[in-house]
């Protein structure tokens, strides 16, 4: 019996091509973008290499000031960052680094387009970067304004052509570095640590950036015991309140910015939420939840349509069924292996191609791009298609398979 | 046929009515319908078009519920019996040939045949076998492999009459078997028909049009209005 239902789901599927295509598409789309929007969303909240230790670091890299008649808002400033956050008691490292800024190297004549983050001694301390070769620079080298930079695998392939580059240098935006240490490629998606280029904060062409309220900056702050968070949450608010802005008081009253984890960070963004001193990942998660629902309800109304039309279109075959002995049992049987079968052809395809996708995102889309596909996530939309498949496919046939067989062979018009 | 008036009745039909319903309307399709079929006769329905003749085959042929009066079958009265209970009956005691054939367009006719078997604890080999034997009844052995769309008319009514026969049931029930065929392939069929009954006993209770048809069967039912008239 199980093989003629297995025959009878293949045969359906072969001689119905269209309509089989356009069911299996929807659940291999379905499924793709399931797995590529966890992938990604995935990389945002569990950075991975140097930003992986989520558990001890916080990041404030937005600000928000705001007066009676003005607001601005940015990246943390240099001034700022001396003056209200570095003084701060709880944390037990604090850094200062600029965000990656466009960085153009010169190789033969031919530019090349690279990424330079600009930052602090104590940076290599809070972002655990895998050294490849050599070391990267400390305190002393920060203070002098040392022309030293660390560089990442893939420009030491492009540019030293896989030889050290130890010792070497290099011409960045104008400025000649000496390359000291090569660490392991940081994928794009980590805001906080992905770059090509790291050189001393002091290096910059000027010191402009000193006098700076709101910049470009990140401050990551490491917290070793993280039930210290809350007071570190106190601590920024009592900065908050003590606020000054010293150029011009009268103009902005109040500083708002959080010490965010990486949900925060991806909450607040999701939302536009960039002047605040509040976590939004609450809403972030329920909207989160809304447009996953709504997500997966389009495919499952595509599939409830289509199974609907399927079996009301097979409705004599059911007819027949019971006339030649088919118990109801039997016929709902019947159509749960179709479904079964459609849904794990659908399945399958999906899971061959989801690395590909992944991996033409992380070699084309994402320089660097490290996401990875999530079993628990293709396992869960599989899971959900499945019980729309079977609502959709194995209700109708079970409204069916109660018709007298007589109204069943004239298409279900007329109940018994 | 004199025969047959001293045997049970194999299907006896007790008062029976069948109403329909529809959102305003109420249709009576069948009135206080008493009608006995016995073991291996031949006995033909005749009436004009839209009288109650298909309406009184499903109710033979338990695809249809009466909506009230009695139906019994070898003196078992079934009409009370749920859908799990008729299920076997219907598989194992009753074959069905309709006008339109309804084979199954996926299936190929090998596997159209073997259907109600399907329904019966049996090894694949055996189906097979069975179906295959039956195809070769009814002449059609060249075409086991083909799709119904590639036979002509007659052949799928062919093919229809063997998956009525595979199971071998007692009880055959043609709705206008040869209504959508040639009178050549009308003729064919009919003579496979009286075969069945003749040469393998099987009691056929056939849905016709045809008077030259009916006349050659062992009895005529008439139908008009929902009613049987004599």
């Amino acid at each position: 019996m199980l093989s003629h239902y297995f025959k009878m789901a293949l045969v359906v599927l072969w001689r119905r091509k269209f309509m089989a295509f356009v069911n299996i598409f929807g659940i291999v789309i379905t499924l793709l973008t399931l797995i590529v929007g966890v992938a990604a969303l995935n990389s945002g909240l569990n950075p991975k290499k140097a930003a992986r230790n989520t558990e001890q670091y916080l990041v404030i890299d937005e600000m928000c000031f705001t007066g009676e008649r003005n607001t601005r808002n940015g990246g943390v400033g240099h001034q700022f960052y001396t003056r209200h956050l570095q003084p701060m008691q709880t944390p037990d490292k604090i850094s200062f680094s600029t965000s990656a800024h466009s960085a153009v190297v010169f190789q033969q004549g031919q530019k090349l387009n690279f990424a330079i983050r600009r930052t602090d001694a104590t940076y290599w301390e809070i972002m655990q970067h895998q050294l490849l070769e050599g070391r990267w620079y400390d305190q002393a080298e920060l203070e002098n304004g040392q022309f030293v930079a660390v560089i990442n695998e893939s420009l030491r392939e492009q540019y030293f052509a896989g030889e050290s580059p130890l010792n070497q240098s290099l011409r960045i935006n104008g400025q000649t570095f000496n390359v000291i240490g090569v660490v392991e490629d940081e994928p794009e998606t980590s805001r906080t640590s992905f770059s090509d280029i790291w050189v001393p904060l002091t290096t910059a062409p000027s010191a402009n950036y000193q006098k700076e309220w709101i910049g470009d900056g990140q401050v990551l702050v490491w917290i070793e015991d993280a039930s210290k968070r809350d007071l570190m949450a106190r601590e920024t608010q009592d900065l908050a309140s003590q606020f000054e802005y010293v150029p011009d008081p009268t103009r902005y009253e109040q500083a708002l910015f959080l010490a965010k984890t990486p949900l925060d960070n991806v909450s607040n963004k999701f939302l536009g939420e960039n002047c605040t001193n509040l976590s939004h990942a609450s809403t972030f998660i329920s909207v989160i939840a809304a447009i996953t629902l709504v997500f997966m309800l389009l495919p499952a109304i595509n599939m409830i349509n289509l199974n609907v039309s399927r079996i009301l279109e097979r409705a004599p075959e059911i007819g027949l069924r019971k006339a030649a002995g088919a118990s109801n049992r039997l016929l709902v049987g019947q159509f749960l292996v179709e479904t079964l079968v459609v849904t794990t052809i659908g399945g399958v395809v999906a899971f061959v191609i989801a690395p590909w996708v992944l991996a033409f995102m992380n070699n084309t889309l994402i320089r660097y791009g490290q996401l990875s596909m999530s079993l628990g996530v293709f396992m869960a939309g599989l899971g959900l298609i499945l019980v729309f498949g079977l609502l959709s496919g194995v209700y109708p046939a079970w409204r069916m398979s109660k018709l007298a067989p007589a109204n069943a062979l004239r298409g279900g018009h007329r109940h018994a | 046929m004199s025969d047959n008036l001293n045997q049970q009745p194999l299907i006896t039909l007790k008062n029976i009515r069948k109403m329909y319903y529809t959102d305003q309307i109420e249709t009576l399709a069948l009135k206080d319908i008493n009608l006995e079929i016995n073991k291996g006769e031949f006995i033909s329905i005749m009436g004009p078009s839209g009288c109650g003749k298909s309406t009184l085959l499903n109710m033979l042929g338990l695809l249809d519920r009466p909506s009230t009066g009695t139906i019994e079958f070898e003196g078992k009265t079934l009409d009370k019996l749920s859908d799990k209970a008729l299920a076997p009956i219907r598989n194992e005691k009753l074959g069905f040939v309709f006008q339109t054939f309804h084979l199954i367009p996926d299936l190929r006719v090998v596997d159209n045949v073997a259907l109600p078997l399907l329904y019966r604890p049996m090894s694949n080999k055996e189906r097979r076998e069975r179906a295959l034997n039956a195809l070769k009844i009814v002449g059609l052995d060249a075409r086991v492999n083909h799709f119904p769309t590639q036979l002509s008319g007659g052949q799928q009514q062919r093919v229809a009459i063997a998956r009525a026969i595979v199971g071998e049931p007692p009880v055959i029930l043609a709705d206008e078997p040869t209504g959508n065929l040639d009178s050549h392939m009308g003729n064919e069929i009919m003579s496979i028909l009286f075969d069945l009954n003749e040469n393998r006993g099987t009691t056929i209770v056939m849905v016709t049009h045809d008077r030259e048809q009916a006349d050659q069967t062992q009895r005529t039912v008439r139908v008009f209005d929902g009613q049987l008239v004599h």
